[in-house]
C-alpha cells in the first residue's frame, strides 16, 4: 500500500460534503487530507486527475458472481475485474449460489475467495430462510456473526404472510435488515413479462404490476407491525412508489432500490421476443418508466444498483419464456447513471450518492463519502466517448443488450483501501 | 422491429399487383405483419387449390423434390393432418416428427434437434410448440434456405388457422367491410383468437368482438382493436360470424370459471342463441369441439355451422401458404 496524491480531482460527493476541484492525499488506505498535506507522505504515487471526476467507490447493492456452483456463468475473479473496471469497490453478494449461502461455512468460503481475488469488498446477504425455501428461518444470529450484512430470500417466495411476519419479528430482534424482493408469487403465476399490451400481443404469460404492489403493501404493513428494517429491492412500478411514499409519510422507515436498466426500458423492448430484455421484475409501461425516473431524485427510491446477473450463451438459446432472466449489467452501472445525469433526470451529486453514500447507510457500514479520515475507496472517471463491446467487456456474462452501445463516461482508475485495483490501459 | 413474415425487400410489400406470382414469404410466423393485398392473394390462391381435392388425381407438382418436416412439440390431429395432406397434394416429400416423444426426452436441446434436421437437407419446418415465440426463435436460428411455418406457438399465434377461418368467412360474406364478427370463449389462452383478431383487422372487418368471462378476457384487450363483452347475448347480437373457442378442462381447476354448467349457460352456443345472429349468420369452431360445454350438438351439426368446411378449407389454405413460403431461389 503506497501513499498517493490525486491532483486536481473534481470531487463529486453528496451536497453537504466537500466538492469541486481539490487534491486528495491518501496514506495507509485512508484519505489523510484534502488540499492540506498535513502528514508526511513517503514517496507518494501522484495521479493527475485533471479533466476527471473523482467520486467515492461505488457500492452495488445487488450483484451475482455465480460462484460457488455456477462457474460456467461467471466467477468471482472474472466479475470482480468487471466490477472494479466500473468503479465499484463494494458488492452485495446474493445468496442464491449453489449451494445457497445459508450457513456460516458458506459465508466464510465466499469471503475467502473474494479475499484471494483481492479486488473489491464483498458484503454477503445470507438466505432469509434455509435453502431459500420460504418456510424455515435461517440461523440469522450465527450468519450475522459470520459476517452476513443483511438477509434476503432473493426471488424465492415466502410461504405465507404469517411466515413473513415471523421472519421480520425474529430479524428485528437481532437488528437485522431484510432485503425483500416484492413479488406476490401467486399473482406472478409463472409470468415472464409485464401483463399488459405486450403480453396480450405476444401471448406471453404476464406479471401484473399488482403482483409487486400487493407485496410492497404487505411488507410495509408487516414492517410497521414488527419494527424490522426493511429494504425493498428492485422496484418496477408506479403503484409501489406511491405505497413507499405513503409509508415514509407515516414515519415508517423503509428504503428501496431500482435496477439501473429499469430506468431505461419499458415493455415495448420485448416486441419481437427479444430475450436480451427478459428481466424480473419485468420492464413495465412507459408511465411506470417515467415515474421511476422521477423517483430517483426523491427518497422514494433510495438507491440504484446494477442487479448484475451474468449468464452463459446457452441461457438464451431457447424460446423467450424458457430463457433465464437478468442482464449482465455491472459494467454499465456508472455509464448509464451518467446518461441519466446528462439527460437532466438526476443531479450528478444525487446520482453518485445513490450508488455510494446511501447504500452504505442502508448496509450500516462506514459512510461512503470522500473526506478526511474516510477509507480511500474511490473511482476516477472521465467524460469520454467509448463503445462497450465484447472486446472490452470483462464480465463473462453473455446476456447484455448494451453491447455495441456508445457511452460518454469511462472509468480511468479505481482505488480501494488506498490501492489501485483498476487502471485503464 | 420484427423480421417476421418479411418479404425479400421492403418495397415489395407495397407493390399491390400480382404479389402471389412474383413474391415469396421467407417464413410464415404471424398474421400481424401481412398486408391486406397479400392476405387476399393467399385466399385467391387457396381458392384455386380448393379444386385439387375434388379431382381424381389430388396432386399438383409444385413442390416436387422438396422435403417438408412437420415438427410438432405438442399434440395435434387436425392441424398436423391437414398440413401433411397439403404438402402431399403439392407433391412434397413429407416427414412427421413428434419431438415431444423423441429427442427432447433424451435431453437434446431444441437447437441441436434443428441442426440435425438441417443436416438432413430439409427445406421447410412446420412448427408447433407450447411456448409463445418458439416459431420465431426457430426461424432466427435455422439456416437461411429453410422456411419456417408457425402451426401454433403457445398463446401467441396460429396464423394458418386464422387464414383458413377468414377464407371460410369470405365464402359466405365476400365483403369483409360489411360484417360483424364475434369470438367467444377463452380469449386469454387462445393463439387462435390472437391471430384471428389481427387477420380480421387487416382485412378491415369494422366490428370485432370478444366475448367471455372477465377471467378469460385479457386485461386491456381493447388495445388490439376489439370490443370486449361479458354478456354473450349482447355480444353476438346481429353478428354475421360467431367463432366459438374450445374451453380447456384445466380452466375449471384454476379458478377461471366455476363449472361447465355455468359456463354453458353463460357462453354455450345453444339453439336459442341462433336467433340472435344476423340473417344467414354462421357459427365456426377451430376444433376439437367440446359438445355441451361451448356449443350444443344441435348447433354444431346444424345448418348455421360451417365447422367441417373449415377443416376442408384448411388443406387448400395451407397448400397456398406452403407453396408461397418455399424458397426455390435459395436452394443450394
Amino acid at each position: 500500500m503506497s501513499d498517493m496524491i490525486i491532483k486536481s480531482a473534481n470531487i463529486i460527493n453528496p451536497y453537504e460534503e466537500i466538492s469541486g476541484v481539490h487534491d486528495i492525499y491518501i496514506k495507509d488506505g485512508k484519505i489523510c487530507g484534502i488540499d492540506e498535506d498535513n502528514t508526511k507522505l513517503s514517496s507518494p504515487i501522484i495521479i493527475d486527475a485533471d479533466d476527471c471526476f473523482v467520486c467515492p467507490g461505488l457500492i452495488d447493492l445487488s450483484a451475482r458472481f455465480r460462484e460457488p456452483g455456477l462457474e460456467k456463468d461467471a466467477t468471482i475473479s472474472s466479475e470482480s475485474k468487471a466490477a472494479v473496471a466500473s468503479g465499484i469497490t463494494t458488492v452485495c453478494y446474493m445468496p442464491d449460489t449453489q449451494p445457497i449461502i445459508d450457513t456460516p461455512a458458506q459465508i466464510k468460503l465466499v469471503q475467502e475467495i473474494f479475499k484471494n481475488v483481492d479486488l473489491c469488498d464483498v458484503k454477503i446477504l445470507a438466505g432469509l430462510t434455509k435453502n431459500l425455501d420460504g418456510e424455515r428461518l435461517s440461523p440469522m444470529s450465527e450468519l450475522k456473526h459470520a459476517g452476513a450484512i443483511a438477509f434476503t430470500n432473493c426471488f424465492n417466495p415466502i410461504k405465507n404472510s404469517l411466515v413473513l411476519r415471523r421472519i421480520m419479528e425474529y430479524a428485528s430482534g437481532l437488528d437485522i435488515t431484510i432485503f425483500y424482493q416484492p413479488q406476490n408469487y401467486h399473482l406472478s403465476n409463472g409470468g415472464c413479462v409485464h401483463e399488459g399490451k405486450l403480453s396480450n400481443k405476444l401471448g406471453l404469460p404476464g406479471i401484473p404490476s399488482a403482483a409487486e404492489s400487493v407485496a410492497v403493501a404487505e411488507a410495509i404493513s408487516l414492517s410497521k407491525l414488527t419494527g424490522v428494517k426493511l429494504h425493498l429491492c428492485r422496484i418496477s412500478c408506479a403503484e409501489s412508489l406511491m405505497l413507499i411514499e405513503n409509508a415514509r409519510a407515516q414515519g415508517i422507515e423503509v428504503t428501496s432500490d431500482v435496477a439501473i436498466h429499469q430506468l431505461f426500458f419499458d415493455e415495448n423492448v420485448i416486441n419481437d421476443f427479444n430475450s436480451d430484455y427478459h428481466v424480473i421484475p419485468p420492464f413495465r409501461t412507459n408511465e411506470d418508466l417515467i415515474s421511476l425516473r422521477k423517483a430517483i431524485s426523491t427518497e422514494n427510491i433510495s438507491a440504484i444498483c446494477s442487479d448484475h446477473q451474468p449468464h452463459n450463451a446457452d441461457a438464451r438459446q431457447v424460446p423467450f419464456s424458457s430463457t433465464l432472466p437478468g442482464i449482465s449489467s455491472i459494467e454499465v452501472l456508472l455509464p448509464l447513471l451518467m446518461e441519466l445525469v446528462d439527460d437532466g433526470i438526476i443531479d450528478i451529486h444525487k446520482a453518485i450518492e445513490k450508488v455510494s453514500s446511501i447504500p452504505s447507510k442502508i448496509l450500516n457500514i462506514e459512510n461512503r463519502i470522500l473526506k478526511k479520515d474516510a477509507s480511500a475507496d474511490l473511482c476516477i472517471f472521465k467524460r469520454e466517448e467509448w463503445v462497450f463491446d465484447t472486446d472490452n467487456s470483462l464480465s463473462l456474462g453473455q446476456n447484455n443488450p448494451f453491447l455495441g452501445k456508445k457511452f460518454s463516461t469511462q472509468v480511468v482508475s479505481t482505488i480501494r483501501n488506498g490501492k489501485i485495483v483498476y487502471q485503464k490501459k | 422491429m420484427s423480421e417476421i413474415n418479411n418479404f425479400d425487400t421492403e418495397e415489395e410489400k407495397d407493390n399491390k399487383s400480382d404479389i402471389v406470382s412474383q413474391k415469396r414469404l421467407s417464413h410464415f410466423l404471424d398474421i400481424e405483419y401481412l398486408s391486406k393485398p397479400l392476405i387476399l392473394d393467399i385466399l385467391d390462391l387457396a381458392e384455386s387449390f380448393a379444386g385439387v381435392s375434388g379431382q381424381p388425381v389430388k396432386k399438383v407438382p409444385l413442390l416436387r423434390g422438396k422435403t417438408i418436416v412437420n415438427l410438432f412439440f405438442e399434440a395435434s390431429t387436425r392441424t398436423r393432418t391437414t398440413f401433411e395432406l397439403a404438402a402431399k397434394r403439392l407433391s412434397a416429400d413429407f416427414l412427421n416428427i413428434n419431438v415431444d416423444f423423441s429427442a427432447t426426452k433424451k435431453g437434446e436441446t431444441l437447437l441441436d434437434t434443428l441442426r440435425n434436421l438441417e443436416a438432413m437437407h430439409c427445406d421447410m419446418f412446420i412448427v408447433r410448440h407450447p411456448l409463445s415465440g418458439a416459431a420465431e426463435f426457430i426461424s432466427k436460428n435455422v439456416s437461411p434456405n429453410i422456411s419456417v411455418i408457425n402451426a401454433g406457438d403457445g398463446r401467441h399465434a396460429h396464423p394458418t388457422q386464422a387464414m383458413l377461418d377468414i377464407f371460410t368467412i369470405r365464402k359466405y360474406f365476400p365483403d369483409f367491410k360489411k360484417i360483424k364478427v364475434a369470438i367467444v370463449g377463452d380469449i386469454l389462452h387462445s393463439r387462435v383468437a390472437r391471430s384471428l383478431i389481427h387477420a380480421l383487422r387487416i382485412v378491415e372487418v369494422p366490428d370485432i368482438r370478444v366475448i367471455g368471462p372477465k377471467t378469460l378476457l385479457p386485461n386491456g384487450i381493447e388495445h388490439m382493436g376489439v370490443k370486449p363483452y361479458v354478456d354473450m347475448d349482447e355480444g353476438i347480437k346481429n353478428c354475421n360470424v360467431v367463432i366459438m373457442l374450445r374451453l380447456q378442462n384445466e380452466r375449471m381447476d384454476s379458478s377461471f370459471i366455476p363449472d361447465e354448467h355455468e359456463y354453458y349457460n353463460l357462453y354455450g352456443f345453444n339453439p336459442k342463441r341462433t336467433d340472435l345472429l344476423a340473417k344467414n349468420g354462421i357459427v365456426m369452431h377451430p376444433g376439437p369441439v367440446n359438445r355441451g360445454i361451448e356449443i350444443s350438438s344441435e348447433v354444431a351439426d346444424g345448418e348455421r355451422s360451417v365447422i367441417l368446411q373449415q377443416v376442408s378449407n384448411g388443406i387448400a389454405v395451407r397448400m397456398a401458404i406452403l407453396s408461397l413460403s418455399m424458397q426455390p431461389q435459395r436452394d443450394k
